[in-house]
């Protein structure tokens, strides 16, 4: 309760100057500390930090940045503003536990279309609970994820609803419902790119693209990563790689390895969905390649196909330049 | 709280006739922390942490974590549950003489190991052993010095006919397996009709004695599905070695984008009718011989690799045409 308080305050610290408020009893800080001895009745400095990560938050300006002391686990939170949180490199880690039964995610960011969000060296762990994510990105802005891990959630580790931007950089997804799932809501675009990424043992698909018929077109690029092993046979929706959209995706995949997939490594499907493939391995699935529905599959070159039950077959070649 | 209570009930009940709990003393922690000056005694907590992995194990649920919060030897362990033991950016030593570093002995569990220093000290006889369970993932970890009779870096020998997966990634395994016999850096063999499907990938497997990868489907109907990409399996006895026999199973390998260098023996072998290395754009030089095919084993290349400077090249047996 005393942190609900607090978040209360300090958002209207925002708009304290334009309604000319009397300072409020704790400022927000730039740059602020949580510990695994720390206490959110604490300002969140480096001298006295906080215990978790929503106390940090609350007590960090918009634009501002978190940081971590020491290994701990520190708590689910909520991000609603411009804001980093940058974990790297501590000893022992710094750990979000979600055993939690009535919040749809261990993080939910929820920011406005000019916000940016920055998580980096965070090791996230779920419970296998249906319905429930790593990190949800419920609307708006960029987000940037980095040198962090999700593991067993019983939903998408990473699953965005209408974010514009999408950066995945060293992340590794294993043993999740499904590992990242980016999709449009609203009119504007989705740019992603998710690079040295690893998606490992997850139950139904690895990658799941969309955009609504109304939605802005979705467009990124899938590199230097890989897309292993999914486990359940079911459905048809359950790949390495799944589009089955009304909207408009376009997604390139280079350097990249999709193996093991029990039903199909690369699915793409909807007249307004095109995939590029280049100097990939795609091998030991059940299906290779399949699209249909209009979608387009254009291999670049330097793609190796092995072991696949069915290779499938592009629908055409693109030259290099 | 009575949802969260019921939730966890319903949770453990999944779990129930697995780990088959008679009610535990104090209840297990989904997360649980070890300390080079923890004590096995406490709850394992973050103020009161364990000191070994087998300490923190009985005390930490299915499906939970064990995380370290200082640098320690925290010793040996045998897993029957699914559980995570990731201790990255903190020196985690797991010390053995003469017997396994981590064994995985469980029915459909899954494992994730993450940031371990494995040593064997000469005689250990496997880093990790995997017996039985639906998924085993290592990475961020090295695994050296298990050089025991038979010994394995990585011993993984899946017993369970609903089958197995394999992820390594990023992982240094060096100096293991003995002088002489079946050992060396990484054993796939499943067991008799089980089905297994292998990531090695962003990995190093040097200076093992004997083999460096060995995947051999030698028992009936037992099947692996390799791939093997951007890794450097080096200065063994056999760099990648993909075994069936008469009445065996199958093996199909994708070894790309690696470089297989100065083994003394061979450096990419295919034994067997049902075994067979697909290569692309891998480096493989300065072996004895760089690939051969015995009994019938099938090479295919993709035409894009460099096999120079073994003093006995070899020939590829089949073609294939990239996409």
């Amino acid at each position: 309760m005393a942190r609900k308080t607090g978040a209360l305050l300090s958002t209207a610290a925002l708009v304290a100057a334009a309604l000319g408020f009397a300072a409020p009893a704790s400022a927000q800080a730039t740059r602020t500390w949580v510990s695994g001895v720390g206490d959110d009745f604490n300002p969140c400095s480096r001298t006295a930090p906080c215990r978790t990560l929503a106390g940090a938050l609350s007590k960090t300006v918009a634009g501002g940045e978190v940081n971590c002391l020491d290994p701990a686990t520190f708590g689910l939170f909520t991000i609603d503003k411009s804001v980093s949180i940058i974990c790297d490199g501590v000893a022992g880690g710094v750990h979000i536990d979600f055993d939690d039964t009535d919040q749809l995610a261990a993080i939910i960011v929820d920011i406005g279309p000019t916000d940016t969000v920055v998580l980096s060296g965070l090791n996230i762990h779920g419970n296998l609970r249906a319905g429930q994510s790593g990190i949800l990105i419920e609307a708006g802005g960029t987000l940037h994820i980095r040198n962090s891990t999700l593991q067993s959630f019983g939903d998408c580790a990473i699953a965005s609803i209408d974010a514009t931007s999408v950066t995945l950089d060293n992340v590794t997804a294993t043993d999740n419902f499904c590992g990242v799932s980016l999709h449009k809501a609203s009119a504007s675009p989705l740019n992603f790119i998710a690079d040295n990424v690893r998606i490992t043992n997850s139950t139904r698909f690895g990658v799941m693209l969309g955009s609504s018929a109304s939605g802005g077109p979705v467009k990124g690029v899938i590199s230097n990563s890989v897309v292993a092993n999914t486990l359940s046979g079911w459905g048809t929706a359950n790949h390495g790689l799944t589009i089955d959209t009304a909207g408009q995706v376009q997604v390139a995949i280079e350097d990249s390895v999709f193996s093991g997939h029990k039903v199909g490594a690369i699915d793409v499907r909807g007249s307004r969905v095109g995939a590029t493939v280049s100097n990939s391995v795609i091998a030991h699935n059940a299906t290779a390649l399949n699209a249909q529905n209009g979608a387009t599959l254009i291999s670049v070159g330097g793609n190796v196909l092995i072991g696949n039950s069915a290779n499938g077959s592009f629908t055409g070649t693109s030259p290099r330049k | 709280m009575t949802i969260k209570f019921s939730a966890v009930l319903s949770a453990a009940a999944l779990f129930a006739g697995t780990i088959g709990f008679a009610a535990p003393a104090s209840a297990q922690a989904t997360r649980t922390w070890i300390s080079g000056v923890g004590d096995d005694a406490n709850p394992c907590s973050r103020t009161a942490p364990c000191k070994t992995f087998q300490g923190a194990i009985s005390k930490t649920a299915a499906g939970g974590e064990i995380n370290c919060i200082d640098p320690g030897g925290f010793g040996a362990v045998t897993i029957t549950k699914s559980i995570a033991l990731i201790c990255d950016n903190v020196l985690n030593g797991v010390l053995v003489s003469g017997t396994n570093g981590i064994i995985v002995n469980g029915t459909d569990i899954s494992v994730l190991l993450s940031g371990f220093d494995l040593q064997g000290l000469g005689t250990g006889l496997n880093g990790v052993r995997f017996l039985n369970g639906a998924s085993l993932h290592v990475r961020n970890s090295s695994i050296r010095g298990f050089r025991g009779g038979g010994a394995y870096g990585i011993n993984f020998a899946p017993g369970n006919a609903s089958g197995a997966t394999l992820v390594v990634d990023n992982v240094t395994i060096l100096d293991n397996g003995a002088a002489s016999g079946v050992t060396g850096g990484i054993l796939v063999q499943p067991g008799t009709g089980v089905p297994t499907t292998v990531l090695i990938s962003n990995s190093r497997i040097t200076d093992n004695n004997r083999g460096g990868i060995r995947l051999d489907a030698a028992n009936p109907t037992s099947s692996i599905k390799a791939t093997i990409s951007g890794s450097e399996i080096t200065d063994n006895q056999v760099g990648v070695y993909a075994r069936s026999a008469a009445g065996g199973g199958t093996v199909n390998v994708a070894l790309v984008d690696s470089v297989v260098n100065g083994n003394t023996s061979t450096g990419v072998l295919s034994e067997d009718a049902q075994a067979t290395i697909n290569a692309s754009g891998n480096t493989i030089s300065h072996n004895g011989n760089g690939i051969r095919a015995l009994t019938g084993g099938n090479l295919v290349s993709f035409g894009d690799n460099v096999v120079v400077s073994n003093n006995n090249n070899g020939t590829f047996t089949a073609t294939a045409t990239k996409q």
